[in-house]
């Protein structure tokens, strides 16, 4: 089922590569227009700076045109973008020497949670222990839970890729992840008595 | 049926919708058939829910795709024969790089073995003769001064330093670093020949060398060859000259030590050639080493003798491109101190005139 999903979108942006390389600038804004946003909250994600995420998803986008002639298309081209926006924004966290460590107060006051459940106090609850939780993890595992998350919803295989990882690697520290909030949360309530 | 275990495993492809329809049918199933493994699904999908909530929280964006667009060139790609083949030399970098180092080297390699055919080996060999014969061109300076000289020069006849000792630094390269080659032939037969110049006998008079095939001067045309004799055992054996298309022929000889001799080596035919170069050759393993040469066609070594350490020779010199014997004069030539393999200095003195 994966695979299905992936082939359709790896024909799709085929396809549009295909026609931004014979000089269509529509296929290149469609791409734009898809993926800027994943790759803008990518970049945030890593930068922690809206002005140098702004700069760098610019940055991502042209080096991606003039490269597009490198694009390997045995790879998922959602994939190279990352890839591309990944090192980008290493590149500037190594040139600047600096991360901004996300907080509860940033992510509060960039976030506005789903309606549908949103009295539920109770789930804003487990969203606000998610944010803390997150803020503790590494780069790599922010970058993990990030790509498995975000709205391409990627395989594991493609976060892989990105990442420069073996696809049972980031299976392993993904479900790490996600255990050891689970186990987190229900130490959480314990101690409430909840 | 599915088991908990297996409904739990698959529980995050199953929220995911990535597992097939056949499978999401069975984990439904399931699922309504088992009230725990309901519960769980319903906390993973509002865990999934959550994650997917914070990570892709409303980050205020603004688009960037008009500033993107303005920044990139429009005409980079296209369908025009110029996009299409600056696309091509993009996509082919490597290649055409590559390409175009094996094509310049493949020109200068064509270039150098233009030169060679042109020029033939005697361009290469004379600068590498330059540099092996330095020494040999700081003689041919140190004489170059004498009057004689100065009227040897090929051209214009007016004589010139410089020209004279690079024209003789060429030639004395010829004859160095292609040295003449012997073969050298046992002969079964102990006979006297009857037309050669007569035998001369090594100090220690074990050995005696003449050149055949010539008459007692060796001035007749041909190419002759060298006789050997042991007095002691009656042994003879002959060098031949392995012919290298030069027609060059020894002239004369005369004994340095017990078992080498000097010997002259030039023209085996015409009749304006009276000597040649001086080379010192082993009488019994045919080895030569390179002694001297004039440097000049005009000019060639006609005598050489041992004079306690040195060699004396005589040169033959035409005063002009007639090559008569009514125009040319004879000048000596002192090597004070002669060593084998060593280069030698040559001081040339005009003895007299024709």
């Amino acid at each position: 089922m994966e695979d299905i999903k992936g082939l359709i979108k790896i024909k799709d942006d085929l396809e549009l590569v295909e026609e931004i390389l014979k000089g269509n600038m529509d296929a290149f804004n469609i791409i734009v227009n898809k993926y800027e946003l994943s790759i803008f909250k990518f970049v945030y994600n890593m930068v922690r700076n809206r002005e140098a995420a702004e700069d760098i998803t610019q940055e991502v986008f042209i080096t991606i045109y003039n490269k597009l002639y490198l694009y390997n298309k045995i790879y998922k081209f959602s994939n190279w973008i990352f890839q591309v926006a990944r090192n980008k924004s290493i590149d500037y966290i190594r040139k600047y020497k600096r991360v901004y460590e996300s907080s509860i107060e940033e992510y509060a006051n960039l976030s506005s949670y789903n309606n549908e459940i949103e009295d539920s106090a109770m789930y804003e609850e487990l969203i606000s222990t998610i944010v803390k939780y997150i803020n503790t993890l590494s780069q790599e595992d922010k970058q993990i839970l990030y790509l498995r998350y975000n709205n391409e919803e990627m395989t594991f295989r493609d976060i892989s890729e990105v990442l420069n990882l073996t696809e049972s690697t980031v299976k392993r520290r993904y479900y790490k992840i996600r255990e050891n909030f689970k186990t987190n949360q229900n130490n959480t309530e314990r101690r409430c008595g909840v | 049926m599915i088991s908990c275990d297996m409904f739990r495993k698959k529980t995050e492809d199953y929220i995911r919708h990535e597992v097939t329809n056949d499978m999401e049918e069975a984990l439904h199933s399931h699922m309504e058939s088992c009230p725990r493994c309901k519960e769980y699904f319903e906390e993973e999908e509002k865990l999934h829910k959550a994650f997917k909530e914070v990570i892709n929280n409303n980050i205020e964006f603004k688009s960037l795709r008009c500033d993107i667009l303005n920044s990139v060139d429009k005409n980079r790609y296209g369908k025009n024969p110029k996009a299409r083949l600056h696309l091509n030399i993009l996509r082919h970098k490597k290649l055409y790089s590559g390409l175009s180092v094996a094509c310049l080297l493949f020109m200068l390699i064509s270039i150098k073995g233009g030169f060679n055919g042109f020029k033939g080996s005697d361009f290469y060999n004379g600068v590498v003769a330059l540099k092996e014969s330095s020494s040999k061109s700081t003689s041919q300076k140190s004489i170059a001064n004498t009057p004689t000289d100065s009227a040897l020069n090929e051209g214009d006849q007016k004589s010139d330093l410089k020209d004279n000792s690079t024209d003789a630094s060429n030639k004395q390269t010829d004859n160095a670093q292609i040295l003449p080659q012997f073969k050298k032939e046992i002969l079964l037969e102990i006979k006297n020949p009857s037309f050669n110049m007569p035998w001369k006998t090594s100090p220690n008079q074990l050995l005696s060398a003449s050149i055949l095939d010539k008459g007692e001067e060796a001035q007749e045309e041909g190419i002759a060859k060298i006789g050997v004799r042991n007095n002691k055992t009656g042994e003879m054996w002959q060098f031949s000259v392995i012919a290298d298309g030069k027609q060059f022929s020894p002239k004369s000889l005369e004994w340095w030590d017990d078992d080498s001799v000097l010997l002259i080596y030039g023209y085996g035919y015409g009749t304006i050639t009276r000597g040649g170069d001086l080379y010192l050759m082993n009488m019994n393993t045919g080895k030569i080493s390179f002694i001297y040469s004039t440097g000049s066609k005009f000019s060639e070594v006609t005598k050489a003798n041992r004079a306690n350490n040195g060699i004396e020779m005589l040169i033959n010199v035409y005063d002009d491109d007639s090559m008569s014997t009514e125009k040319s004069h004879v000048e000596s030539g002192i090597i004070k101190e002669y060593k084998e393999g060593q280069e030698v200095v040559v001081e040339r003195k005009m003895i007299k005139g024709n």
